[in-house]
């Protein structure tokens, strides 16, 4: 059975997904959507009342409504000139529409929950499923953020939107000088410890533990040490619970664990960026992945 | 910092008439309301949460009408600044338990109605009557007999043009058109015209439930055959031309929720 890779064809992720997933024998055609945006395409909704086609440098492709698709679909209309812009904007749109009525397997099906961007809304969602979840505020008021750091110390300034933003530690004497019209931002707790990366294909469970001086691990130049782990059954139940409801058949999560052992559960990622995870571990993702999409 | 005191926040647009219309509405009904931009209604928020528990404040009901996205031409930190507001709005929207219309979900400001018309009705009901095209350039057969529309401004094409990204579908013959704004469990029809026995109230809060809508326009085209309605279109913010005939039905039913 086929599975479709649909995003860029400069995306680092989707290029160890294909090469791994070959390796393993699989059957993957690239979608890419730079070719695809540069000549005629169509897309059937719901994707099995017709035929679809794109053409990528020529060739045309007639999408299998019934085949497997990794999806990793980006926006690039923010930073395109028009026409182009819009032309883009369209075109994934109708990819998203295309790939919720596809009869075959999702990795992810557009149409799941989309709280990752609101990460206020996205913690008390996950605090409500019984994820241990740092203490958060969310404010432009300054006594209400210096109180709520006085409190537990130290906290992590983080983004509020999808956007990867540089996390940094703060304490209440941080915002001596904000003024509301620099806000809202978002403060969670500060909890010390190692990191533990999740990632879940459907009942498929891989865990890392990365350890790490810095505030963030990811952030170029730090030296980490990345081992394979495991992680409590009752958790690992409870990612896979959490993933399905969202409608989510693949997804990354990050923890912090302390000196106690506590999981405190930082987020829970959409659209994985899992390549270097799987490099560490020997394409054991991409297999989880490719058995999902050819059942 | 400034804290509102007025009894319902309306996040709207400047330019909204729905908006300047139910202000209206419901300042002469003795409620006061006051209209804001995302910005301002970001900076009023506070969501704390610990454990379990979570606090929202303002505690104030909240009107949200459609918000224009940020200019995807303008520079990169207004883009990111847009994105924080929405997601702070969003996130105290959906938490709080004050009364909201239309309460934001895990999907979003629109929750489940999508720009697609053909998957609208692949959520709603699980089924779809016509398929629709989305293309460019690769025209679906038979496209002489859809009705298509321009991506880039949502106008009707009669004749695309090359280039244009473009959405197509086929609806039966229709001998008119119902609408009914719906309101939780209330439906306010805006013809009067003869559909047997097909209870056009109940099937339009049924679709809206199911889209995870409290407050939402149904559009149904009535087919010329005699033959069941067609969902034509659902819009998640009702505009104030759409409610014209049943206004003060509408109007009163909002602020008997916001303002109860």
């Amino acid at each position: 059975m086929t599975i479709y890779a649909v995003g860029l064809d400069n995306d680092k992720t989707l290029l160890r997904f294909i090469t791994t997933a070959m390796d393993a024998g699989a059957d993957v055609s690239l979608v890419n959507l730079h070719a695809v945006a540069r000549e005629g395409w169509r897309l059937m909704i719901p994707a099995a009342h017709g035929q679809s086609v794109v053409y990528g440098d020529g060739d045309s492709l007639t999408l299998d409504p019934a085949a497997g698709y990794y999806m990793r679909l980006v926006d690039l209309s923010p930073v395109l000139p028009e026409p182009a812009s819009g032309a883009w904007r369209s075109m994934v749109t109708a990819f998203s529409a295309f790939l919720e009525t596809v009869t075959g397997p999702v990795v992810n099906r557009p149409g799941s929950q989309a709280h990752n961007a609101a990460k206020p809304l996205h913690e008390w969602w996950l605090s409500q499923r019984g994820f241990q979840v740092p203490g958060a505020l969310t404010s432009s008021d300054r006594t209400a953020i210096q109180a709520f750091l006085a409190r537990h110390g130290q906290g992590i300034v983080k983004a509020l939107s999808g956007m990867r933003g540089t996390a940094q530690i703060v304490t209440a004497e941080s915002f001596d000088h904000f003024e509301p019209i620099q806000g809202p931002v978002h403060v969670q707790q500060y909890v010390s410890g190692y990191d533990v990366r999740v990632h879940a294909v459907g009942n498929d469970i891989h865990a890392e533990k990365i350890e790490s001086d810095a505030v963030d691990y990811r952030d170029r130049g730090v030296a980490s040490k990345h081992t394979a782990t495991t992680i409590p059954d009752e958790l690992a139940q409870r990612i896979v619970s959490a993933s399905a409801e969202m409608g989510l058949a693949f997804t990354g999560w990050d923890f912090k664990v302390d000196a106690e052992g506590r999981f405190w559960c930082l987020e829970a990622n959409p659209m994985p960026g899992y390549d270097v995870y799987d490099r560490r571990c020997g394409g054991n993702i991409t297999r989880s992945i490719v058995e999902y999409l050819t059942p | 910092m400034e804290t509102p005191s007025e009894q319902i926040l309306i996040v709207d647009e400047a330019d909204d008439v729905f908006s300047t219309m139910f202000e209206d509405y419901a300042r002469r009904h003795g409620v006061t309301c006051r209209r804001c931009r995302l910005d301002e209604v970001a900076r009023w928020v506070t969501i704390e949460q610990e454990g379990c528990a979570v606090s929202v404040t303002p505690r104030t009901s909240l009107l949200l009408r459609p918000l224009r996205s940020v200019d995807a031409a303008s520079d990169e930190v207004l883009r990111w600044t847009w994105g924080e507001w929405f997601a702070t709005v969003w996130s105290a929207a959906c938490i709080t338990s004050t009364p909201v219309i239309n309460r934001p979900g895990p999907w979003g400001w629109a929750n489940r109605a999508p720009f697609s018309a053909a998957l609208t009705e692949w959520r709603a009901n699980s089924s779809v009557e016509s398929a629709e095209a989305f293309w460019r350039d690769l025209a679906p057969p038979e496209a002489e007999a859809m009705l298509h529309q321009d991506l880039s401004n949502w106008l009707p094409l009669d004749d695309p043009p090359p280039g244009a990204s473009v959405r197509s579908r086929a609806l039966p013959k229709c001998r008119g058109w119902e609408q009914v704004i719906v309101l939780g469990n209330e439906a306010f029809r805006v013809t009067s015209a003869d559909l047997g026995g097909w209870e056009v109230e109940s099937e339009s809060i049924g679709t809206a439930a199911r889209l995870g809508l409290d407050f939402a326009t149904i559009s149904w085209g009535i087919p010329a055959d005699g033959a069941k309605p067609v969902l034509a279109r659902v819009s998640a913010f009702p505009s104030f031309y759409e409610c014209i005939p049943v206004w003060n039905d509408v109007a009163a039913a909002l602020l008997r929720r916001l303002a109860p």
